[in-house]
C-alpha cells in the first residue's frame, strides 16, 4: 500500500501557502520519511520559485475565483482581510495518489516522527478531537463543539484515511455538506456564515455516529497543539520552537514558551512565512 | 515604577513562564506514554503496567485488553507487551525528570525559554 | 401479582396535567417494552389511555398534597401503592424510548436502587450542580428519584418506613444533615439522600460505576451551554418522526428522556405521533 502525505495549498494576496507547503513536506521528509505531493492552483509559481523536486507529486486544481473573506491575524494587533480558500479540501479522497494518507494543513510544524503511528494504527479513518492549547488560559470552548448546542468538534488539520468505501461516502458526504453549508449551519447552530472544514467534518462524523456521540472517527496519536493567530511564532531551531503567546486581558503583551520535538499548528501564518523565509536563508 | 513593584511583577512573569514551559513539558510527557500494538493505541499508565504484572504473576500469557479508542485487542505475548509498557513508561519518565529538573535550575524568563536545550 | 412493572405516581395542578403527560409515558413503554405499567392517582384517566395501564390505583393513606401545588408529599407511599414485586418508579415527565429488558437484570442484584448520574442531550455526564447545591455542599448522596426502583422485601419496607418519616418531618432532617442550600419543600431526591445517610445504605442502593440505569435529563443548566434560556426547547430543535424517533438538537435520543417541560407535550407532536404509532 502507498503511504505519503498531502498538503493543499492555495494562496491568496497575502498569504503563500505554496512556501508553506515546501517547508512541511522538507520537515515531513526528514522526521516521517515520507512523500508529500501538494495539491495547488499556483503550479506556475511553485515551480518558478521552490525546488519543485521536494514534492512527490504535483496536483494541480483550477483556481477558484470565489470570495470567501476571512480576518487573518498577525498576533493581537494587526490583521488583514483576505480570501480564504478552504473549499477543495472535501476532495482529498478523489485527489490523494496514495492508499494510505495524511492529510495536513501547510500551518503544520512537524519536529517529530508521532505520525508514523497512524501508519499502524487498525483504524482507517483518524482525526484530533483532543486540542492543547499552548497558551493555557484562553477559552477553549469553542474547540470542543462546534456550537455552543452542537455536536463534537474534529480538526480537519490532520487527518489520515486509508482508501475504502467508508472513507469514500465520509468525504462524499462532506462534500453534500459543503454544498448545502446554509442548512447545516442552522440545523447545528453555527453563527458563523463561514464556512470551514472542521465543522463539515465534524458534521460528517456526527452524522455517520447515528447522529450520537460514537466512533466512527478514531483519534490522532496524542493532542493537537496550536497557537491561535493572535500569537507569534517567534524563532525555530532544528526541532525547538520559541513562541510569544498572547496574555490574558493584556492585548498586544505576550508570554515567551518553548517547544521542544512537538507538532504545532501554527495559525498564525504571518509570522510563519517569516520563520521559514528565515530558515530558507539559512539553508542557502 | 516602584522598584519593589517592578520586582514583584518580574517575577510574577517568571512564574507564570514557569508554570507554562511545565505545562508544556507534561504534554510532551502525556505524548510518550502512547504505546501501539498490533494497529491499538495503549496510553501507559501506572494501572496498565501493575494489571498486566498481575496477570502474569498469576500464569496468564495473554489476555484481552481495551485500547484508548475503547476497543477491545487481544495480546497474545503478555511478557513482550509489559516489557515494551514498561520500558515505554521508563523511557518517557525519565526523560521527563530530566528535563524538569533543568527547568528548575533555570532563574531566568530568557534561560527558561531556552530550558528545553 | 405481576413480577415486574414500571409505576408513575401522576396529580394534576395549576402547574400541568401529569395524568397526559402519564399516558404519553405508557404510550412510550407499549410502543418500546413489555413490562406494564401502573398509575397511582386520584385524578380521572381519559377513557381512550385507560388502556394504557395494567392498573389505575388511588393514592393509599389519603391525599398528603392536596393543598399543594407541587405534589411531592404522596411519592413515599410507591411502596405501598405498587402491584409489583418489583418496580420502577418514572417521573410522568418522561419517555422511554427503547427497550430497557436489560436494565431489569441489572436491578435484580439491588432491593433498591437509585441512579446516581444523568446525561445530557449530547451523551455527556450532566453537571446538575446548579440545580442540587444542596447535595454538593451538605456532602449528600447524589440520588435522583426520577429514576429508581425497589424490590418488595423486608430491606424495601425499610427503606421506605424511613423515606416515609423524613418526608413526613424534613424540616427536622434538614436542619441536622442539609444546613446549607436548604431546600424550602421535600425534595424526594434530598429526603432519599438522607434515608440513605440514616440506614447507612448508600453503597447498596446505588452505583457510580455503571452507565445504565439512567436518563437524559434536560433541565437547561444541565446540558454544558453557555447561553442558557429558560426553557430548552427555545434554545434547540426537537424533531419526532413518525416512528416516534426523537432528536433534540440533531441529537438522536435513547433511553429514557426526562424533557422535564410541559411545553414539550403542547408544543410539539409528541402525543399524536405516538397515537398514530400504536393506533389509540
Amino acid at each position: 500500500m502507498s503511504k505519503g502525505v498531502i498538503v493543499f495549498a492555495r494562496n491568496n494576496s497575502n498569504i503563500d501557502y505554496v512556501k508553506q507547503a515546501f517547508y512541511l513536506a522538507k520537515k515531513v521528509k526528514q522526521h516521517l520519511g515520507l512523500p508529500t505531493s501538494i495539491i495547488t492552483d499556483n503550479v506556475d509559481y511553485l515551480k518558478k520559485t521552490y525546488n519543485e523536486n521536494v514534492f512527490d507529486k504535483i496536483i494541480e486544481i483550477d483556481y477558484d475565483h470565489k470570495k470567501n473573506l476571512r480576518n487573518f491575524f498577525d498576533g493581537a494587533l494587526s490583521s488583514k482581510s483576505d480570501n480564504f480558500k478552504n473549499s477543495s479540501r472535501s476532495s482529498a479522497y478523489d485527489l490523494t495518489p496514495y492508499d494510505e494518507t495524511l492529510l495536513l494543513d501547510s500551518d503544520f510544524i512537524i519536529s517529530n516522527d508521532l505520525f508514523l503511528n497512524c501508519f499502524r494504527s487498525n483504524h482507517d479513518l483518524l482525526l484530533y478531537k483532543d486540542s492543547y492549547d499552548l497558551s493555557g488560559t484562553r477559552n477553549t470552548k469553542e474547540f470542543e463543539f462546534i456550537s455552543d448546542s452542537g455536536c463534537e468538534f474534529y480538526w480537519a488539520t490532520c487527518v489520515f484515511f486509508r482508501k475504502n468505501e467508508t472513507n469514500k461516502m465520509f468525504f462524499n458526504l462532506i462534500k453534500h455538506i459543503q454544498e448545502e453549508w446554509h442548512h447545516y449551519r442552522r440545523v447545528y447552530q453555527i453563527q458563523s456564515l463561514l464556512f470551514r472544514n472542521d465543522f463539515a467534518f465534524s458534521i460528517a462524523i456526527h452524522i455517520l455516529n447515528g447522529f450520537k456521540k460514537g466512533n466512527f472517527a478514531a483519534q490522532m496519536p496524542g493532542k493537537l497543539t496550536y497557537i491561535t493567530d493572535q500569537d507569534i511564532l517567534w524563532n525555530i531551531d532544528k526541532e525547538k520552537m520559541l513562541f510569544l503567546v498572547a496574555k490574558k486581558d493584556y492585548i498586544g503583551e505576550y508570554h515567551a514558551i518553548s517547544t521542544k520535538n512537538l507538532n504545532v499548528h501554527v495559525m498564525n501564518k504571518f509570522s510563519l512565512s517569516r520563520v521559514i523565509d528565515k530558515e530558507l536563508v539559512n539553508e542557502q | 515604577m516602584d522598584e519593589r513593584l517592578k520586582k514583584a511583577l518580574d517575577f510574577s512573569n517568571y512564574m507564570v513562564t514557569l508554570n507554562n514551559q511545565k505545562r508544556v513539558l507534561e504534554e510532551k510527557y502525556n505524548q510518550e506514554l502512547l504505546y501501539y500494538h498490533n494497529g491499538s493505541q495503549f496510553t501507559v499508565t501506572r494501572e496498565l503496567i501493575n494489571f498486566c504484572y498481575t496477570l502474569l504473576s498469576t500464569g496468564n500469557t495473554e489476555v484481552v485488553l481495551v485500547d484508548d479508542n475503547k476497543l477491545p485487542v487481544q495480546v497474545i505475548d503478555l511478557e513482550e507487551f509489559h516489557s515494551n509498557v514498561l520500558d515505554v513508561y521508563f523511557t518517557a519518565s525519565n526523560s521527563y525528570y530530566n528535563e524538569f529538573v533543568e527547568l528548575k535550575q533555570k532563574r531566568t524568563v530568557e534561560k527558561l525559554v531556552d530550558a528545553n536545550e | 401479582m405481576n413480577n415486574k412493572g414500571f409505576l408513575v405516581l401522576a396529580q394534576n395542578s395549576s402547574s400541568g396535567d401529569y395524568i397526559i403527560q402519564s399516558c404519553l409515558l405508557a404510550m412510550s413503554l407499549k410502543a418500546t417494552n413489555n413490562a406494564p405499567i401502573s398509575i397511582v392517582t386520584n385524578d380521572e384517566v381519559p377513557d381512550n389511555y385507560k388502556f394504557l395501564f395494567d392498573n389505575i390505583i388511588s393514592i393509599p393513606f389519603g391525599d398528603d398534597a392536596i393543598d399543594k401545588d407541587w405534589k411531592i408529599e404522596n411519592r413515599w407511599k410507591l411502596y405501598h401503592a405498587t402491584p409489583y414485586e418489583e418496580t420502577i418508579v418514572l417521573d410522568t415527565d418522561m419517555l422511554v424510548l427503547e427497550n430497557i429488558d436489560s436494565w431489569w437484570q441489572f436491578l435484580e442484584n439491588y432491593d433498591v436502587y437509585y441512579t446516581s448520574k444523568v446525561y445530557d442531550y449530547r451523551g455527556d455526564i450532566a453537571d446538575t450542580s446548579y440545580y442540587r447545591k444542596a447535595f454538593e455542599q451538605n456532602n449528600l448522596p447524589n440520588l435522583y428519584s426520577g429514576f429508581h426502583y425497589f424490590k418488595k422485601n423486608d430491606f424495601g419496607m425499610n427503606f421506605y418506613q424511613e423515606l416515609e418519616t423524613v418526608v413526613k418531618d424534613y424540616g427536622r432532617f434538614y436542619e441536622t444533615v442539609v444546613k446549607k442550600s436548604t431546600p424550602s419543600f421535600p425534595s424526594m431526591d434530598v429526603c432519599a439522600a438522607i434515608t440513605a445517610i440514616n440506614l447507612n445504605c448508600t453503597s447498596k442502593i446505588t452505583n457510580k460505576y455503571v452507565k445504565n440505569p439512567t436518563f437524559t435529563h434536560m433541565k437547561p443548566y444541565c446540558q454544558g451551554w453557555e447561553q442558557v434560556n429558560k426553557s430548552w426547547l427555545d434554545k434547540v430543535g426537537c424533531y419526532i418522526n413518525p416512528k416516534c424517533e426523537i432528536k433534540i438538537g440533531n441529537f438522536l435520543q435513547s433511553g429514557i428522556l426526562h424533557y422535564t417541560e410541559n411545553d414539550f407535550v403542547n408544543k410539539t407532536p409528541v402525543i399524536e405521533r405516538y397515537k398514530v404509532l400504536l393506533n389509540v
